[in-house]
């Protein structure tokens, strides 16, 4: 079957066009206090994030300590704030 | 009162226990909170039936999923939730604990403990939505289950395992005849859930207090979600209490599930899914609503002998409005059950206590689920009623009747007054089966209509104190032999010679 070849470049640059902006995603990281470039770049690392994604800091001072990473709906808790509501909830349930 | 030291230790206690590990989840947004629904963006992977936690630590259950929202009804304090604020999927399908520690106890909608007793340990968990037992899995209903009132063992007799509805007007007696059921299982070795749903909670202390009464609480569980709880509590409370009756059934053990009632439960779904914005049908009521009903009293069933034999009995309350069954969640559940027990106003103002109307009231299982004993005088009572009713109306045009006729329609008021009972006074088959007897071989004929309640009771306590081995015996046996039927026709007779000639 032939294809119309300007019909098929238009085709292809939209697909490009299409993932490139579909895998922008951002990753952002709550922290209590802003992190510097060093740390940003030792979490992407370890974290193993994409080169096409960005990372992005946010002061949270509600946070106390740790961070709080999200991707999407995802979120990684290792904050203080969360800790101690846990502490809360299991005291009140203990006592 | 707890010291202070005593509050420090424990709390260091929890400190050492306590691991800074961080935690995974995901996480969505409320963007919209309506009567006890919320709608929330984000939760990704967040799946139908799902359990998630608000902020606030209430729980919320996902029943609406679009491509850009999730809508949840919520069981706790949904006044709390504001809009931004967090939930977080808990990844749990939505079940409970259950286990033989639930008998005798009160409980909410969510199987949760309200009845100020210590918190009950389960033995395990079971999900709430659950398919019902399927077709292999299942054997016929042939064993008799005793409601312990005349009417219903006679005439409508119930088997273990089948669906039976009770429907009639307010005030006509459809609790007190399922509460009756639940009372005459002391000693059957039967296991009872009552669930409220949408009464008052006046209502459902005085059921809980008269349970307690006649010592029916010790295999008994009541799941209560009265009017003053939320419509998602409203909603979930009979799939709880079928799970709390599944975990007995599965451990070969017979069980009753009574919905009181269903209509409630309908206004309640109903209410939840306009919120929801789903599209309304007939009296604006959804279009899953008889699915709604039909997946509940599917899971009534009794199990083959492979899987322990064990069964579930549902017995929903249905309450109409001024007696019409034709209007749409009547309907719905008459075709859903195996049969129904219609209760009418007129018959309770003029008297008839418990006000069945023998006529219209159907069992679709029939007298396989009957005791031998009972199927000897059940068949004619059904019959005898019948004519009597045919007769009764028939002869209001004729000013002279024969002697036959005659005869017919005392017995007619004879049989009628002896269906009469007591309210919380269920009879044991030997009792039922002695008077009914006595009935259907003409022994009440020569006995005022007036005077036959007088003469059951005098009757009854007879046989109990002067025959009670013969009482024993059909009790027992479940049975009426011609040995024990000549002995029973002596009893009457005597009885009848000594007192009423």
């Amino acid at each position: 079957m032939k294809i119309d070849t300007q019909l098929k470049k238009k085709l292809k640059d939209q697909l490009i066009k299409s993932i490139q902006t579909q895998k922008q995603e951002t990753v952002i990281v709550k922290s209590p206090y802003s992190m510097t470039k060093d740390e940003l770049s030792s979490m992407r690392s370890t974290l193993k994030i994409p080169q096409n994604h960005t990372l992005e800091n946010v002061v949270d001072k509600e946070l106390i300590g740790g961070f709080v990473i999200q991707h999407g709906s995802n979120i990684i808790d290792a904050s203080v704030k969360t800790n101690i509501t846990n502490l809360v909830a299991r005291l009140q349930a203990a006592l | 009162m707890k010291t202070i030291d005593s509050l420090i230790s424990e709390v260091e206690k929890e400190l050492s226990k306590s691991s800074s590990k961080p935690t995974q989840a995901t996480v969505g947004q409320v963007v919209e909170v309506k009567d006890e629904v919320v709608l929330l963006e984000g939760l990704d992977d967040v799946s139908y039936g799902e359990l998630i936690e608000f902020e606030n630590g209430a729980l919320g259950l996902v029943v609406d999923l679009t491509q850009t929202s999730v809508g949840t009804i919520v069981f706790g304090d949904y006044v709390g939730i504001s809009e931004g604020s967090t939930a977080k999927a808990t990844g749990r399908i939505f079940s409970i604990g259950v286990g033989e520690k639930f008998l005798g106890r009160v409980v909410n909608g969510l199987g949760e403990a309200i009845d100020g007793g210590e918190k009950i340990t389960s033995e395990k968990q079971y999900p709430v939505e659950r398919i019902a037992s399927g077709v292999i899995e299942r054997q016929p209903v042939n064993t008799s289950l005793q409601t312990g009132i005349k009417a219903i063992d006679a005439a409508i007799p119930i088997g273990r395992g089948q669906r039976e509805l009770i429907i009639g007007d307010r005030q006509t007696g459809k609790s007190t005849l399922a509460i009756d059921t639940v009372i005459n299982q002391k000693g059957q070795d039967v296991i009872c859930v009552y669930c409220i749903i949408g009464q008052k909670r006046s209502t459902a202390a005085a059921l809980i207090e008269t349970l307690r009464k006649n010592k029916a609480l010790d295999y008994t569980i009541v799941v209560c979600a009265t009017g003053s709880d939320p419509a998602a509590s409203q909603y979930v409370a009979p799939y709880v209490a079928c799970t709390l009756g599944e975990y007995f059934m599965d451990k070969g053990r017979d069980v009753i599930v009574v919905y009181d009632d269903l209509s409630k439960h309908a206004w309640a779904y109903r209410q939840v899914s306009l919120v929801l914005r789903r599209p309304s049908g007939r009296e604006a009521y959804p279009g899953d609503i008889f699915y709604l009903h039909s997946r509940l009293l599917e899971r009534a069933c009794r199990l083959n002998e492979k899987l322990g034999g064990g069964s579930i009995t549902a017995l929903p309350i249905i309450e109409t409005q001024e007696g019409d069954i034709s209007a749409y969640i009547p309907t719905n559940v008459i075709s859903i059950t195996d049969g129904q027990i219609f209760l009418e106003s007129d018959l309770f103002n003029s008297g008839v206590r418990p006000a069945i109307n023998v006529g219209t009231s159907v069992s679709r299982v029939g007298s396989s689920a009957q005791t031998k004993a009972m199927k000897k005088v059940g068949g004619k009572i059904r019959f005898d009623l019948a004519q009597y009713r045919e007769l009764a109306a028939f002869s209001q045009f004729e000013s002279e009747l024969d002697e036959r006729t005659k005869k017919f329609l005392d017995r007619g008021a004879a049989m009628t007054e002896l269906l009469k009972q007591k309210k919380n006074k269920p009879m044991s088959l030997a009792q039922q089966v002695v008077i009914l007897w006595a009935g259907v071989n003409g022994y009440l004929d020569s006995i005022p209509v007036s005077k036959v309640v007088e003469f059951e009771e005098q009757f009854v306590a007879s046989m109990n104190t002067n025959h009670k081995k013969l009482m024993e015996q059909i009790n027992d046996k479940k049975a009426l032999d011609e040995d024990m039927e000549k002995q029973l026709k002596k009893n009457v007779e005597e009885f009848v010679k000594v007192n009423y000639s």
